[in-house]
């Protein structure tokens, strides 16, 4: 493969008409990524130690004090934790209910089946989360569906609203993370080499065997990039909190959004996003080490 | 399945096989139940919204004329966003496939990475960068922040789609005295046309979908319609609301019917 790109990239530099095209055509998105990425990213780390003015502007300052008071404040400190907290719960469950469902998508006979499943989970997975969240709290409101059913089948005393609470944000973060979790998986699952476990059938392994010591170690880099991808982006919900939870149940991406669109305070902002950032960034490239980097991470 | 492997299945491993059947109906079922419910509060009569609704009607769609500008401003933002997206993506895939490049990894990690960071960061990162520019409260910040945030999308369906093209073409083409952008012209491109479209309709679907970054650099001028839903939940539970949604649902399901089919089944 690589050898037959290089011999490609080697003829056609050969009989080049436009012998500088090679950087000609990388300096667009290069520029733009530069420019409106890695210049603004840089921005960012500056502005957080820079001070706040009222109304939504800031002056330089070059200090810590926003990390000290980050770091310093138990409601933060708490809200981090959280976070951390509700987009494990969110990984696991999703995991769990993930990739079953992936497994059952993956070795289904029938390519048409397999199309609808996978169109169905695809698209969901594009619809906002403002409309998806706004579904959950239709149906967990009091009046509606689930609480009547909960009631009628006594796990409930009377039908009351199961929204704002820690349990329908829960339901939520699952509900829009799944199908994330089932397409990585699903992709893991597909290029298992069906004669591997041909093989292990054939000596006698039964289904549930060859899946634990066959199918499973195999898709080990499907759990692994699957799991970071839906912590990750659980890490930065936002929309969720906001519509299915009280703010007891707010995550840090909640406060950021509080402090630059309510409060105006930007640097405060930048710091938190900062420690998210860094929290992102460790655990991408932790994933990235264990799935041996020779995988990204794709969505 | 041979007849070999139905003698070595016991009772045991069919009824594994039944429970993962009924498993995957169940969560089927799950991912689907909130859409259809939210469509089918759509054609209420009643004044709130409740399910079962209370009985049937189009009186909501009437409310429809609310909500143009709405439309309006996040196709004007969708648009350009996924264009620019889809020449960011599609240059920086082609480069990367065609030449080898000192930063390749850094212009890799650049155009893969904004989708995985939380939004409301690229959001803060964008509303500090263009208030330190001195160009808060424009709608370009947002065509540009979600054409950086949507890039990975085309970046990466247009890696797939030139890793494997069959590059004896090109060669044939150059072979015979075209220069490269002829060939990109009439070789390259239309071997990957699918992932381009495909590209900008996932850029272009997420741009519409998208709430917190339009919110934080909107600079509460300019509305669109996840805002405006957003905005809506705060104040009252309208059957608008659903109906708008229905909406939403409807565009979202064809655009990425299209999407993938002309990608030939991205996840296949």
């Amino acid at each position: 493969m690589s050898t037959e790109k290089s011999t490609l990239s080697e003829r056609i530099t050969e009989n080049e008409l436009l012998p500088r095209a090679k950087y000609l055509i990388v300096s667009y998105p290069a520029m733009a990524l530069g420019l409106f990425f890695v210049v603004p990213l840089f921005i960012l780390v500056v502005v957080s130690t820079f001070q706040n003015i009222e109304g939504g502007f800031f002056e330089p300052a070059f200090t810590l004090e926003n990390y000290v008071r980050f770091f310093g404040s138990d409601l933060f400190q708490g809200r981090m934790i959280y976070t951390l907290q509700i987009a494990g719960v969110t990984t696991i469950l999703s995991l769990a209910i993930g990739y079953p469902l992936a497994y059952y998508i993956a070795t289904l006979k029938s390519e048409l089946w397999r199309r609808v499943y996978l169109s169905v989970i695809v698209s969901s997975l594009f619809l906002t989360f403002i409309i998806r969240g706004f579904a959950w709290q239709v149906l967990l409101s009091s009046e509606s569906v689930i609480p009547t059913i909960a009631t009628a089948m006594g796990i409930l005393d009377e039908p009351v609203a199961l929204v704002p609470s820690y349990f329908a944000l829960v339901v939520g973060m699952v509900y829009v993370f799944l199908p994330f979790m089932v397409l990585t998986l699903y992709t893991s699952i597909r290029d298992v080499d069906d004669s591997l476990k041909e093989a292990s059938r054939s000596l006698g392994a039964r289904p549930l065997r060859t899946f634990r010591e066959v199918t499973l170690p195999l898709t080990k880099n499907g759990i692994i990039s699957g799991s970071m991808l839906v912590f990750v982006l659980s890490l930065g919900v936002y929309v969720l909190p906001r519509i299915l939870g009280n703010p007891s149940e707010w995550t840090l991406a909640v406060l950021i959004g509080n402090q630059v669109g309510v409060e105006g305070n930007i640097p405060y902002g930048a710091t938190i996003s900062i420690v998210l950032l860094v929290v992102v960034g460790i655990i991408l490239s932790t994933g990235w080490y264990l799935i041996g980097g020779q995988r990204r991470a794709s969505i | 399945m041979s007849l070999a492997d139905r003698r070595g299945l016991n009772v045991r491993d069919r009824v594994t096989a039944g429970l993962m059947r009924v498993f995957a109906w169940v969560v089927l079922l799950f991912i689907l139940t909130p859409l259809i419910i939210i469509s089918a509060m759509a054609f209420t009569s009643g004044e709130f919204l409740v399910f079962p609704p209370e009985g049937f009607s189009f009186r909501w769609f009437g409310e429809l004329t609310n909500w143009v500008g709405a439309i309006q401003n996040s196709i004007l933002v969708a648009f350009p966003a996924a264009i620019i997206a889809t020449t960011i993506g599609g240059t920086a895939a082609y480069s990367l496939d065609r030449y080898d490049y000192k930063f390749e990894k850094l212009l890799a990690t650049a155009a893969t990475v904004p989708i995985m960071l939380p939004p409301v960061i690229i959001g803060v990162m964008f509303m500090a960068f263009f208030i330190a520019i001195g160009n808060a409260g424009n709608i370009w910040n947002l065509i540009i922040a979600h054409s950086i945030f949507l890039t990975p999308f085309p970046f990466i369906l247009i890696s797939q789609g030139l890793a494997e093209l069959d590059k004896s073409f090109e060669e044939a083409a150059r072979n015979l005295g075209a220069s490269q952008i002829l060939t990109v012209q009439t070789i390259t491109f239309p071997l990957v046309r699918a992932n381009v479209i495909a590209g900008f309709l996932f850029a272009f679907i997420l741009s519409l979908n998208e709430y917190i970054i339009a919110w934080l650099l909107s600079g509460f001028s300019i509305q669109t319609v996840p805002i405006q839903i957003f905005t809506s939940l705060r104040y009252s539970y309208s059957p608008t609301i659903a109906v708008i949604s229905l909406l939403f649902i409807i565009v979202t399901f064809v655009a990425l019917s299209v999407a993938d089919y002309l990608a030939g089944g991205i996840w296949e």
